[in-house]
C-alpha cells in the first residue's frame, strides 16, 4: 500500500504542491489528472526520489521510499516524459541494464520476445538515439513489463503513440490490474481515466481532490 | 552493482569515443599552444613542464568530466539511476573509478606528444612518472566528479565547473607539480614523500565525501 | 531593516557592536604604538589579522550550517549558511585588499604565495563561484542543498590548501607579524580587543542578514 502524507513542492519559492496526502491499496489504478503545470510530473518523481520534497513523507508497504535505504524502491519503477536510456545504448543493451540496476535476470531471447511484441525487434542493435519518439514510448512499455513492477508509476502513457501503440498501453494497463499489481497514470484523457482508473485523482492549485473512476 | 556501473561507463565510452578522443585531441592542441607561445630556453622550459603537464591535465578533465555527465541529461538517463534501487555512493564511485580510467589513458598517449613537441626529453623515471600520475589523477577525478555531479542540472554547468572545481584542485595541483618535478629529475622518495601524503589525504578526503554526498546533490 | 531593529535586544546588541567597534578604531588610530620600521602600515595588522579570522570563521560556520541542513533537514540553516557565506566573503575580500596594502613597505611587494594569503585567495575565489553557481544553478530548493555540500567540500579542503602552500616554498613563511605570544602588551591587548570587536560584528552581521534572508522567504 502506498501512502503519501502532507508533500509541500515549491519551486524558485512558487508552491507546487501544498500539503497532497493520499493513499493507494494494493491493486489500485489512480488516474492522475490536472491543467499543464499542477504538479502531476513533480509529485510522481517526488514519489520515485528523483525529486525531493520540501516535506511530507511517502511510505510503500510501510517501507519509507524517501529514505536513502535504496532497497526500498526495488518493487516501483517510475517512467517519465523521457526514456531513461541511453542514448548509445542499443535497446537490448538498454534492457539489459535496467534489469542488472534491479537485481533481475536478463534473459535475451525473453528481452527479445517482449521487443517483438512492441515492433521494436527490427532495431534490437540499433542505438537508440536514432528512434522516433513513438519507437521510446514503446520501448519505455518493454521496460515496464521487464521490471513488472508492484507499484508503476507512469506519466503519460499514451504520449507519441499511434493506434496500435495505444492498444499496446491498454492492453498493458489491463496486464497491471489483473495481476493486481498497483499504478499511478498520468492522463489528460478523462475516457481513459475512467476506463482503466479505480480513482481519479485531480491536482488543481497545488491541490488534490478524489472522486471514483465510476 | 558498482562493477555494473563500471562496465556501463566504459561501454558507453568504447561505443561513443567521445571522452578520451575529446581529451586527447584539446590536450594536443594545448601542447601546441604551449609550444608556440613558449619563447624561452629548454633549461626553463624543462623546470615548467611538470606545472603545464597538470594545467594540460586540469583543462582536458574538465571537458571530459562534463561529457560523461552529459550523457546521463541526455534522455533523462540520469533519473533511471536515482531512482533505482541502487546505493547512490556507488554511482559516485563509477564516475570516479571510469573517469580515472579515461584520463589515465588519455595520459598514457599524450605523455610522448607532450614531451615531444616541447623539445624536452621524455623522463628517464617514464613508469614512476606514470604511476604518480596515476594516483593524483585518483584525486583529481574524485573532486571533478563530486563539483560535476553538484552542478550537472544547472543552467551554465560548463562554466560553473571550472570556477567550483579550480580552487579546489589547487592544493592537488602544487602536490601534482612538485611530484612530478621530483620525479623527472630523479630526487629521492625522502624528498617529496610528503606531497604522495597530501595527495593520498585529497583522495581519501574527497572520496569519501563524493561518497556520502552524492545521495544528498543529484535530487532535483 | 525595521522589523530586526523593532526587537529590543537587536537594537541593545547593535549599539554596544557599534561603541565597541568605534572605540576599536579609535584605539587603533591614536592609541596603538607606532612601530619603527612599519610605521602606519603596522596598523592594517589590527583590521587584517581580525578580517581573515572572521573569513574562516564565516566559512566554518557555513560548512556547519551546511551538515545540519542535511541532517535537520530545515531551509533555515541555508539561510545561516547563504548569510555566512556572504559575510565571509566579504571580510576575505578585506583581508585581500588590506594584505598588500600591508605587504608592500614590509615585504616590499604588493603579494607573495604566503600560506595565509593563498589559502584566504583559493577560498575567494571559489565562493565567487558559489554565488555564481546560487545565482544561475537553477531552483532554489534544489540549490540549497548543493550549495551546502560545496560549503562543506570548501571547508574540509582548507586544511589541505594550508599545508600544501606550506610545504610548497617552505622560504615564504615569514609573515610579518611576530608571533602573538611574544607580542609586546601594547600590541597583544589593542589586538584582542580588535579580535573581539570584529568577531561580534560579525555575529551581528550574521544575525541581521539571517534573519532579512528568512523574512524573503516567508513574505
Amino acid at each position: 500500500m502506498l501512502s503519501v502524507k502532507n508533500i509541500y513542492k515549491s519551486f524558485n519559492r512558487l508552491s507546487i504542491l501544498k500539503g497532497i496526502s493520499f493513499s493507494q491499496n494494493k491493486g489500485e489504478i489512480i488516474a492522475l489528472m490536472g491543467k499543464n503545470g499542477t504538479g502531476k510530473s513533480t509529485l510522481l518523481r517526488i514519489i520515485a526520489r528523483i525529486m525531493k520534497a520540501d516535506s511530507g513523507t511517502v511510505t510503500f508497504n510501510e517501507k519509507d521510499l524517501l529514505s536513502a535505504n535504496s532497497k526500498y524502491r526495488n518493487n516501483m519503477f517510475y517512467v517519465g516524459h523521457e526514456p531513461g536510456l541511453y542514448s548509445f545504448f542499443s535497446p537490448i543493451e538498454n534492457l539489459k541494464f535496467l534489469l542488472k540496476t534491479r537485481d533481475l535476470s536478463s534473459k535475451e531471447n525473453s528481452i527479445e520476445d517482449k521487443l517483438d511484441r512492441y515492433g521494436l525487434i527490427d532495431f534490437i542493435d540499433k542505438p537508440i538515439a536514432v528512434f522516433s519518439k513513438g519507437m521510446l514510448q514503446k520501448l519505455k512499455l518493454v521496460q515496464i513489463e521487464l521490471v513488472n513492477p508492484d507499484l508503476l508509476l507512469f506519466d503519460e502513457p499514451y504520449s507519441s503513440l499511434d493506434e496500435d501503440g495505444v492498444v499496446l498501453v491498454d492492453q498493458l494497463i489491463a496486464d497491471i490490474k489483473m495481476q493486481n499489481k498497483s499504478a499511478i497514470l498520468v492522463l489528460h484523457d478523462e475516457y481513459k481515466a475512467k476506463k482503466y482508473g479505480d480513482f481519479i485523482f485531480k491536482l488543481a492549485s497545488g491541490k488534490i481532490s478524489k472522486k471514483n473512476a465510476t | 552493482m558498482l562493477l555494473n556501473l563500471i562496465k556501463k561507463e566504459l561501454l558507453i565510452e568504447f561505443r561513443s569515443k567521445q571522452i578520451i578522443l575529446s581529451m586527447l585531441i584539446f590536450g594536443l592542441a594545448i601542447i601546441l599552444i604551449f609550444a608556440l607561445s613558449s619563447n624561452v630556453s629548454s633549461e626553463i622550459l624543462s623546470s615548467y613542464s611538470p606545472g603545464m603537464f597538470w594545467l594540460m591535465n586540469l583543462f582536458i578533465v574538465v571537458l571530459g568530466v562534463h561529457r560523461s555527465f552529459a550523457y546521463e541529461k541526455e534522455f533523462d538517463a540520469f533519473s533511471l539511476l536515482v531512482s533505482a534501487p541502487i546505493n547512490r555512493g556507488q554511482i559516485f564511485l563509477s564516475k570516479w573509478i571510469s573517469g580515472f580510467i579515461f584520463i589515465t589513458t588519455t595520459q598514457l598517449i599524450v605523455i610522448v606528444p607532450f614531451f615531444n613537441l616541447l623539445l624536452l626529453d621524455i623522463p628517464e623515471n617514464l613508469l614512476l612518472f606514470i604511476l604518480t600520475s596515476m594516483l593524483i589523477n585518483l584525486g583529481m577525478m574524485a573532486i571533478a566528479n563530486l563539483v560535476s555531479g553538484i552542478v550537472i542540472r544547472s543552467n551554465f554547468s560548463e562554466i560553473l565547473l571550472p570556477l567550483l572545481m579550480f580552487p579546489l584542485l589547487s592544493p592537488l595541483i602544487i602536490a601534482a607539480t612538485k611530484i612530478s618535478s621530483a620525479v623527472i629529475n630523479a630526487h629521492s622518495y625522502e624528498v617529496w614523500n610528503v606531497w604522495v601524503l597530501i595527495v593520498v589525504s585529497i583522495v581519501v578526503l574527497f572520496g569519501l565525501a563524493g561518497y556520502a554526498l552524492f545521495d544528498f546533490i543529484v535530487e532535483e | 531593516m525595521n522589523l530586526f531593529f523593532n526587537i529590543r535586544k537587536n537594537r541593545i546588541f547593535t549599539s554596544f557592536v557599534a561603541a565597541l567597534f568605534l572605540i576599536n578604531l579609535v584605539n587603533i588610530i591614536f592609541f596603538t604604538p607606532m612601530i619603527a620600521d612599519q610605521h602606519w602600515a603596522q596598523k592594517i595588522f589590527y583590521v587584517h589579522v581580525p578580517s581573515a579570522w572572521v573569513g574562516f570563521l564565516s566559512y566554518f560556520v557555513v560548512m556547519v550550517s551546511g551538515f545540519m541542513l542535511f541532517i535537520k533537514n530545515n531551509d533555515s540553516w541555508d539561510d545561516v549558511g547563504l548569510a555566512s557565506a556572504e559575510i565571509g566573503t566579504f571580510f576575505m575580500g578585506l583581508v585581500l585588499v588590506t594584505g598588500p596594502i600591508w605587504a608592500k613597505p614590509i615585504w616590499g611587494t604588493f603579494w607573495i604565495w604566503e600560506p595565509r594569503l593563498t589559502t584566504t585567495l583559493i577560498l575567494f575565489l571559489f565562493y565567487l563561484g558559489y554565488f555564481m553557481f546560487r545565482s544561475f544553478g537553477g531552483n532554489i530548493e534544489r540549490v540549497r542543498r548543493q550549495a551546502a555540500a560545496l560549503g562543506i567540500l570548501a571547508f574540509i579542503n582548507v586544511p589541505i590548501i594550508f599545508l600544501s602552500v606550506q610545504f610548497w616554498e617552505p622560504e615564504i613563511q615569514s609573515h610579518p607579524q611576530v608571533e602573538m605570544t611574544s607580542q609586546p602588551e601594547g600590541i597583544l591587548y589593542p589586538f584582542i580587543f580588535s579580535l573581539i570587536s570584529f568577531t561580534l560584528l560579525f555575529v551581528l552581521m550574521l544575525r541581521y542578514r539571517s534573519y532579512i534572508l528568512k523574512s524573503r522567504q516567508t513574505s
